[in-house]
């Protein structure tokens, strides 16, 4: 007997007249059995007895052994969620235009990036996402993150590669290089997080100044989301306004806030 | 002919799933072997799994996939397309 047959012997269900079908465990539960449009067939083990749920158990088994995969719910709509995004034709482009002109981790890195911009897009929490790819990719992963969420690949790393790569003394090296800075110290770019006080965003702020200065950038564009992040961007503003030129340039979209601020050259006053 | 694709449980049937593979969860809440609750089963990138950061199973020969989005595409991702 083979396991669907067991299972449909277990659940009285005929399941040898349905194609291709997901089962859904579904513990604590009313029913003990329910069929979603025979696509799903929905089993509260609970309302087994021990024997039966034994047997369900190892029909799991055996479904795993036959390669199949057992998942859980909410993980299952984030996966399908995010092969939707990933699938697209756009997430594919970027992808294949980056691929091989950054390393595989930071490729692998953008790709995630995609996946959170839309979902942000899209209005849903990405709180949770982005404390993941933190945990697993660090600082790096972060800057990665926030560069692509703020348009950078598009309008600076991209177009760097493009015109570098124009020049007839173009070398790989040359756009890895620059692409190091960019992406370890992201001197373009500053973005202001909840989870620091703003003495210590206008101490980084100050720095990135410094560090973009030596670079021979003038242009940092500091980025906040939500009232607390504006207020601290407002802060830092006023605590900066002698080493900057006047007025920044302030974009909003949504609840997005840009400050666009020139640094001002050692001898302007 | 019926073809079984994907088996999904919910947060309240985790541990039915685990207790199929021979797991239980310790009083940490570290998921472990049921036969020596000494040895934690572990991610292949060598973590522990939390009760509640176990996202599920694929053959290989078992292994265990725990919830982060990072894990899921590597781990399962080709599965559900």
């Amino acid at each position: 007997m083979g396991f669907l047959d067991k299972l449909s012997s277990i659940i009285k269900v005929d399941l040898s007249k349905l194609k291709n079908f997901k089962i859904s465990i579904l513990s604590g539960l009313k029913f003990q059995v329910y069929i979603v449009n025979n696509k799903t067939i929905q089993i509260n083990p609970d309302k087994y007895p021990l024997d039966q749920q034994k047997e369900l158990q190892d029909i799991l088994k055996e479904h795993l052994e036959k390669g199949g995969l057992i998942i859980q719910d909410s993980s299952l709509s984030r996966l399908e969620q995010f092969n939707q995004i990933d699938g697209s034709i756009q997430t594919q482009a970027t992808l294949e235009y980056f691929k091989g002109k950054i390393p595989a981790q930071d490729l692998e890195i953008l790709r995630y990036s995609i996946y959170l911009k839309s979902v942000f897009d899209s209005g849903q929490s990405v709180t949770e996402i982005k404390q993941q790819l933190n945990e697993r990719f660090g600082d790096r992963g972060r800057n990665i993150c926030n560069l692509y969420s703020e348009g950078y690949f598009g309008t600076q790393i991209r177009p760097l590669y493009d015109s570098l790569f124009n020049q007839p003394n173009f070398s790989p090296e040359k756009f890895t290089q620059i692409y190091e800075l960019i992406v370890t110290e992201s001197p373009y770019a500053f973005f202001v997080s909840r989870a620091t006080s703003r003495e210590v965003v206008l101490s980084e702020v100050t720095r990135k100044m410094e560090t973009s200065r030596k670079y021979g950038i003038k242009n940092i564009n500091i980025h906040g989301i939500g009232k607390s992040n504006e207020e601290t961007i407002y802060f830092i503003l006023k605590s900066i306004k002698d080493k900057i030129l006047q007025p920044p340039e302030i974009l909003r979209k949504g609840e997005v806030v840009v400050a666009k601020i020139t640094i001002k050259d050692n001898h302007q006053n | 002919m019926a073809k079984l694709k994907i088996v999904s449980f919910n947060d309240g049937a985790r541990r039915f799933i685990l207790e199929s593979f021979g797991k239980v969860v310790d009083k940490e809440n570290y998921v472990v072997e049921k036969s020596d609750p000494s040895q934690r089963v572990l991610t292949p990138d060598g973590d522990g799994i939390r009760l509640e950061q176990f996202a599920g199973i694929k053959k290989g020969s078992e292994v265990f996939i725990k919830s982060d989005i990072v894990s899921l595409v590597r781990l399962a991702g080709e599965l559900v397309k």
